[in-house]
């Protein structure tokens, strides 16, 4: 690594776990401490899931532990919301906005817990095509709007949906509230599941240069390569027409 | 042509993935937990295919 990187790395980290604190800060304000303000006291069990969720922030900020950071700090917070019963259900916008509050501490998080790798024994520098470069640029764009996209989505399926509300009231008259707060809980909990797995997962093996993919594609070039992309293909094109079945069938019913 | 193929093939899979988590939430709300559970696994199948794509296309070299 030059100089100039090695300096940028802390300044860069300092950075995330600012914002990472800052935005972990206004999750804990906006769902515990401004509504406790208006409502009164949520009680003893959801204050003290909230003190468990502050100290795992504090404490993921200066062990730059990911767990903590990604998974400790808003499954308690998430979990002290559900504890406190007194509180009023959150209208869309302002689920829209705490999405959008969650997305933003997810990054910061994300980035203030990146560890650079051990130095290398030998270097030499390789001249990667601009070309490659724009391609990488292209797949982390697609990749961060679909992983903003996904907790929208599924917040307005639990919350903004008015069928699917209208249909939890019909079914469970007095408890339509609480029912549609626990499918909110299972909502965000899909969401980090799905995160950590698809979006998380993909580039944790892209940062360090996903040798077994590499390895793997260079055993199939030449003869059995046809074969492997066909049979690629192929799968691909099942999971698109099982889609678009899916799709069809929802769209008659 | 390759690269920008499985690129685009990546996200329209884990695009797609989504329809089927929101339609789960939907059937949960209508207690149809069978449902929900099938179209759930449905969806992570096409988001799996979907990240192997995207590896593959971050991997591709042209």
């Amino acid at each position: 690594m030059s100089v100039a990187a090695k300096a940028r790395a802390p300044r860069r980290e300092i950075v995330a776990g600012a914002a990472a604190l800052a935005l972990g800060l206004h999750l804990w304000i906006a769902m515990i401490a401004l509504p406790a303000a208006f409502a009164g006291s949520p009680g003893v069990a959801s204050w003290a899931l909230a003190t468990a969720a502050f100290a795992a922030l504090g404490v993921g900020l200066a062990k730059r532990s990911d767990v903590l950071l990604i998974v400790g700090f808003p499954g308690a917070l998430v979990a002290a919301r559900a504890a406190a019963t007194n509180f009023a259900d959150p209208g869309f916008a302002q689920l829209a906005a705490l999405a959008a509050g969650a997305i933003g501490y997810l990054f910061a998080a994300s980035a203030s817990c990146d560890r650079e790798p051990p130095a290398p024994r030998t270097s030499r520098t390789l001249a990667e095509p601009v070309s490659r470069r724009r391609g990488h640029r292209r797949v982390y764009a697609g990749l961060a709007a679909l992983s903003a996209a996904f907790p929208l989505a599924l917040a307005y399926a639990t919350y903004g949906d008015p069928a699917v509300y209208a249909y939890a009231e019909e079914l469970h008259a007095s408890r339509a509230r609480p029912f549609a707060a626990a499918l909110s809980l299972v909502a965000v909990a899909v969401w980090i599941g799905l995160f950590a797995y698809a979006f998380a997962g993909v580039m944790a093996a892209h940062r360090t240069g996903d040798r077994a993919l590499a390895r793997l594609l260079a055993a199939r070039r030449g003869a059995g390569d046809r074969s492997f992309r066909a049979g690629l293909v192929l799968a691909t094109a099942a999971a698109l027409a099982l889609v678009a079945v899916y799709a069809a069938y929802r769209a008659q019913g | 042509m390759r690269k920008v193929f499985y690129e685009l093939l990546a996200l329209a899979l884990i695009g797609g993935s989504l329809a089927f988590f929101v339609h789960a939430v939907g059937y949960l709300s209508r207690r149809d937990y069978a449902s929900a559970v099938l179209v759930s696994f449905i969806g992570l199948a096409v988001i799996s295919v979907g990240k192997e794509m995207a590896r593959l296309a971050l991997a591709q070299k042209e």
